[in-house]
């Protein structure tokens, strides 16, 4: 087990690519980030920027011939897990490490009723009888606010709602007591209402449990509400990393800035909805420089041949804050160290209001 | 799902009257069939000859086209007698002399066949086991080996072995069945080449004295020719779906849930993915069930085994009247029964589906 | 690898989409022609149909050309005659008059390519296509108006080769095969059943004929059925799956009945019923093949058709005021029939298989036209005497041709078909 002051779950320099018709996609391009215990960590970005592929490549689930992992190193309970042997990972998964997807209508097998499907998880883990392993199936699924658990365990998926599935998706990964997990949008799928319940839901279970949250989203409503420390992705890379509250705050990477701009607030004037010109570019295509220079407002008419030299690395600009950006200020002499904030601050956390 | 099943087989009379309309208009309709079995071929040979025109005539009585006095009756009342006959339709007598026809049939009569002047039903039951036999094993060899084929080619897929698998099924599929037949019969049950196997039939001539060892080792050898015939085919269609079948729910959510679960891959696939993919096998496992009839008509020629398709074939070239239109009955039936029993199967296998 | 990305502004305008755009075909063509045995199978049917056009000058009892020794107003004079373009028939013609303009059309509509618009290359197929009927109108006419002016040569090659060594004849240009397939003569029969010599590479068959020639020959017979075949089955079934996927209940459940009776037919019984009562005739087999075909490709159309009437452009379209065929076929069809290619392809298999089969039982087309099926079927008694070269090579013939049509069916089927293709 770790200590307060060891990570969970230690990302260093990830690089995952595929090998496509169009040429090599890069989609992870040396990503460092630090999970501790009792921490939510929300890895944010657009779509195709790849922190669902980020997620991924952790469990290593994603299949051999057109993904390469190229680089880096994942530190998991004394282990690498990139270099484990798959009979290690299968154990991993599901018991130490657990995982809800984005899309709780497919997730589950229609086939195979709830029950089925938590025990046979529950039974690859731990050495319990088959009385007990549906004890704790029910248990599961009453902690996660199902009504009448005994009754569903012997129905099917299809005849539960959108909310339900994704209540027993998480069941389903508690029922073993992982110590970390990712949670791949696991909201975006559902309406709002609904959305609120789960995110309380996983916010109560940590707090119970003390595990760790590797939460992704592109939703910043979700991040400012629910995450202790956000990492910014951008077309492979991690571009700012942050407390929540020091970046909500204090955003310094251009990107991030124009993240938060496009998000419509209530009651201000209305006017038109800003947004960030441009368009991602194509994984197998990356320039060589900065990658979002094309559409940095920063770089707009000045384009410096710093930007086209080299892609800039990400630097503890602030104690507790890395950025990747030429315009931060500090940034030339800001060290190079990790990216790893120890959960810092106590639970009770103000409702952030206007951002 | 009773009532759903009532209303499909009340869907089914339609199809069936149309079917064996459709096949008694062309039959009767054709040149040369009210001439009788005298061998006359298309367009009739009319010879004026007395005796020869009684027995058309008796002839075409028998068949029902003519009545009592000679004169012709409508093909529509053709029919209908037809069906009276077979299905012995209920008559609710009223007053005397009087009975009301009802669409309830009482029995089925399939008529006698005039090639071999036996009931139409005797033929049938002699013959169905053979084909069925046939049928049964060659199925289940087709099972045994396209299924793990399929899913290992969707386990190893784009790889050497998934290209090899479904270019050799693709050529066996494609290579005639009668070529092949006679190919294996030319070399390897031919006394000029090879003799290994025997020619035709499924029994030795004289099996009377035939311990029953040696009976179903008999059996067994005169088999082996016509299912390799009829198997070699089959493994193309089951193996691409269940190939296609697999990779489809491989790449669903669930599969993915499994494997982060901790599941291994082949778990995943074996008892997760398998069980998704067979949906769509049982529609072809329950398609051989009209195969029964006509699927095997050229095995059974060319290896001279007495089945449903040889007769069928036969009597199609004898102008066999009440023997075709009694298999195009069966055939249809038997049809229509396998897609309820296909939709049935859905119901007990795809907790999705409810016919409620 | 990664491209520098030199000129920020072509990065900003065009960082994804820069690939130039193909058709959906274009896509679908490349991803066909990737696999070389794609390539393979296309090339043999492509040589199968150019073997169908061109096999009078391959395989052909009359010699291109020849002098003969004729008599004329008395005195002797030495005539040349062209015997095998005085008896080319109608369909000859027509065959390699509509090949003609099928590769004319081909290089016009790749040099067109895109610099045309829709309206003048709708404008030009309408115009060769006119171009094409008048002139197989003309092909038609041509042999019986002008060309059989001249009597025809009653002679085979044995007897040109007679009056080649008398002296009769001189400066004979014969083809590369120089039998034809049906030709009779009192001395046939005495040369049945030979094996594989110098004079004839395949051996004779029953009737002493050529079985190298009736080989060739057969690919017209073949080819032509299955087109012809698959084209009716087509029509019938585009128009009836068309009408139930686009309306709903009642006409579907009518057709799904008329799906059902024509499925719960045995075919080959139907086949078989059909032919032998109402005699053999190779019109006759090809329109019954496609009848009993179309139950497929109305299910495929039905189920498109089904799914599209909900998409929205359907929806627009009526919306507007389209009346309704232009709905059903300027907009459903080319849509919908994406998945009916992969149908028709693995049912000219079929067709030509179903054939073949029926040629063999002795009920397919009748003799003298040849077909694979029919020479396998003159193999003999395979437990008795079995002539091996008479049952190889036709055998072998509707193999590969069979094997060539699934190839490219399932070629086709992978390449449309998207989600083989994604990467997760």
């Amino acid at each position: 087990m770790t200590d307060n002051n060891q990570p969970l779950l230690r990302v260093r320099g990830l690089k995952t690519y595929f090998n496509t018709e169009n040429g090599l996609a890069l989609a992870v391009d040396g990503v460092s980030f630090s999970l501790f215990k009792n921490q939510t960590l929300a890895l944010v970005g657009e779509s195709g920027c790849g922190k669902s592929v980020t997620s991924m490549s952790v469990m290593r689930l994603l299949p051999q011939p057109p993904t390469i992992y190229a680089g880096g190193e994942i530190h998991f309970d004394d282990r690498d897990l990139l270099h484990a042997p798959e009979a290690d990972m299968q154990k991993i998964r599901g018991g130490e490490i657990a995982m809800i997807f984005q899309e709780p209508m497919t997730s589950l097998n229609p086939v195979f009723t709830i029950g089925d499907q938590i025990v046979e998880a529950i039974t690859l883990h731990q050495q319990v009888s088959m009385k007990q392993a549906v004890d704790i199936a029910e248990e599961a699924l009453r902690r996660v606010g199902i009504s009448e658990p005994r009754r569903r365990l012997s129905e099917y998926p299809h005849q539960l709602s959108g909310g339900m599935k994704q209540r027993v998706m998480i069941a389903m990964a508690l029922a073993c007591e992982p110590q970390v997990l990712i949670a791949d949008e696991p909201t975006t799928a559902l309406d709002v209402t609904i959305q609120a319940q789960i995110l309380e839901l996983m916010r109560g279970i940590q707090e119970s449990s003390g595990m760790g949250i590797l939460l992704i989203t592109h939703d910043l409503g979700v991040v400012a509400e629910n995450a202790d420390v956000v990492a910014v992705m951008y077309a492979g890379k991690i571009v700012e990393y942050a407390d929540v509250y020091e970046l909500f705050a204090n955003p310094l990477h251009p990107y991030t800035r124009g993240l938060l701009n496009c998000v419509p607030k209530l009651g201000g004037e209305s006017t038109r909805l800003a947004t960030i010109a441009g368009m991602v570019p194509s994984p197998t295509r990356y320039p060589v420089g900065c990658r979002f220079a094309a559409r940095c407002t920063e770089c707009q008419g000045h384009i410096r041949e710093k930007e086209m030299a080299a892609h800039p690395e990400l630097r503890e600009v602030k104690p507790g804050h890395w950025v990747a950006t030429w315009h931060a200020q500090g940034y030339e002499s800001a060290p190079q160290t990790e990216p790893s904030l120890a959960f810092r601050r106590q639970r009770a956390k103000a409702k952030l209001t206007a951002v | 799902m009773l009532t759903y099943i009532l209303r499909r087989l009340a869907l089914m009379v339609p199809t069936l009257i149309g079917m064996t309309l459709m096949l008694f208009v062309i039959v009767r309709f054709a040149p040369g069939v009210g001439s009788g079995p005298g061998g006359l071929g298309p367009g009739g040979d009319m010879q004026g000859n007395e005796a020869r025109l009684e027995q058309i005539k008796k002839h075409q009585q028998r068949l029902g086209m003519v009545d009592a006095e000679g004169n012709k009756i409508p093909i529509y009342k053709q029919y209908f007698i037809w069906l009276d006959n077979t299905f012995k339709f209920w008559r609710v007598p009223m007053a005397s002399n009087v009975r009301i026809p009802t669409p309830i049939p009482t029995g089925i009569d399939l008529g006698e066949s005039m090639q071999y002047r036996k009931p139409v039903w005797e033929l049938v039951k002699e013959r169905v086991p053979t084909t069925a036999t046939l049928n049964i094993i060659s199925i289940f060899f087709v099972y045994l080996i396209a299924l793990p084929g399929g899913m290992l080619a969707a386990a190893k897929r784009g790889r050497s072995f998934d290209v090899a698998w479904g270019l050799t099924t693709l050529a066996l599929y494609s290579l005639p069945t009668m070529w092949i037949g006679s190919m294996l019969i030319g070399f390897l049950a031919n006394p000029q080449y090879v003799k290994l196997f025997p020619a035709a039939g499924l029994h030795a001539t004289d099996t009377r004295y035939m311990t029953f060892w040696q009976y179903s080792f008999d059996y067994m050898w005169h088999l082996v020719l016509p299912i390799i015939t009829m198997t070699y085919a089959g493994f193309a269609y089951l193996s691409k779906q269940m190939r296609a079948s697999m990779l489809d729910n491989l790449s669903q959510d669930y599969a993915r849930t499994a494997k982060a679960k901790g599941l291994s891959g082949f778990v995943v696939a074996t008892r997760h993915v398998f069980r998704n993919s067979l949906l769509p096998l049982i529609t072809i496992a329950t398609g051989i069930i009209p195969g029964l009839i006509g699927g095997s008509v050229i095995i059974e020629t060319m290896f001279s085994i007495k089945g449903m398709g040889e007769l069928a074939f036969r009597s199609t070239l004898a102008r066999d009247l009440p023997v075709m239109q009694a298999l195009g009955l069966i055939s249809g039936v038997l049809v229509l029964v396998s897609y309820l029993i296909t939709d049935l199967c859905y119901a007990v296998a795809d907790p999705r589906v409810s016919y409620d | 690898m990664t491209q520098p990305a030199n000129n920020l502004a072509t990065a900003a305008v065009a960082p994804v989409a820069d690939a130039p755009s193909r058709s959906f075909w274009e896509v679908a063509i490349g991803a066909y022609k990737r696999r070389i045995i794609n390539r393979i199978a296309f090339c043999w049917i492509l040589f199968l149909l150019l073997l169908a056009v061109f096999v009078p000058f391959l395989a052909n009892g009359q010699p291109f050309t020849i002098e003969l020794k004729r008599t004329v107003n008395g005195s002797e004079t030495w005539l040349r005659e062209w015997p095998l373009f005085a008896q080319l028939t109608a369909l000859d013609l027509i065959l390699l008059f509509v090949s003609a303009c099928a590769v004319a059309y081909y290089f016009i509509f790749k040099r067109l390519g895109r610099e045309y618009a829709e309206r003048e290359k709708r404008f030009t197929a309408r115009a060769l296509a006119l171009v094409i009927v008048i002139g197989a109108a003309i092909s038609c006419s041509v042999p019986t108006l002008i060309w059989r002016t001249t009597p025809l040569n009653p002679y085979d090659y044995r007897t040109y080769q007679q009056m080649l060594q008398t002296g009769d004849a001189r400066g004979a240009v014969f083809t590369v095969v120089h039998w034809g397939y049906g030709e009779q003569e009192p001395l046939r029969a005495q040369r049945r059943f030979e094996g594989p010599s110098r004079d004839h590479w395949l051996g004779t068959d029953g009737n002493g004929r050529d079985a190298l020639s009736r080989l060739l020959w057969s690919s017209r017979v073949v080819m032509g059925i299955g087109f012809i075949a698959i084209s009716i089955s087509l029509a019938i079934g585009v128009v009836i799956g068309g009408f139930m996927g686009y309306f709903v209940r009642k006409v579907d459940l009518i057709g799904m009945r008329l799906v059902e009776i024509f499925e719960s037919i045995p075919v080959f019984i139907l086949i078989l019923i059909f032919i032998a009562f109402y005699g053999r005739n190779i019109i006759m087999i090809m329109v019954i093949l496609g009848i009993t075909g179309w139950t497929g490709i109305a299910r495929f159309v039905r189920a498109e058709f089904l799914k599209l009437r909900k998409q929205d452009y359907v929806q627009a379209a009526k919306a507007i005021g389209l009346p309704l065929h232009r709905v059903l076929f300027r907009h459903m069809l080319p849509n919908g029939l994406t998945p009916v290619i992969v149908v028709v392809t693995f049912g000219i298999a079929g067709t030509v298989m179903s054939e073949s089969a029926l040629s063999f039982l002795g009920v397919g087309v009748e003799p003298p036209t040849p077909s694979w099926g029919s020479m396998l079927n003159e193999a003999g008694n395979p437990a008795e005497e079995f002539r091996w070269w008479l049952a190889i090579a036709p055998g072998l013939m509707i193999f590969l041709t069979v094997f060539a049509y699934n190839i490219i069916g399932e070629g086709l089927r992978d390449a449309i078909d998207p989600r083989l293709n994604k990467i997760r």
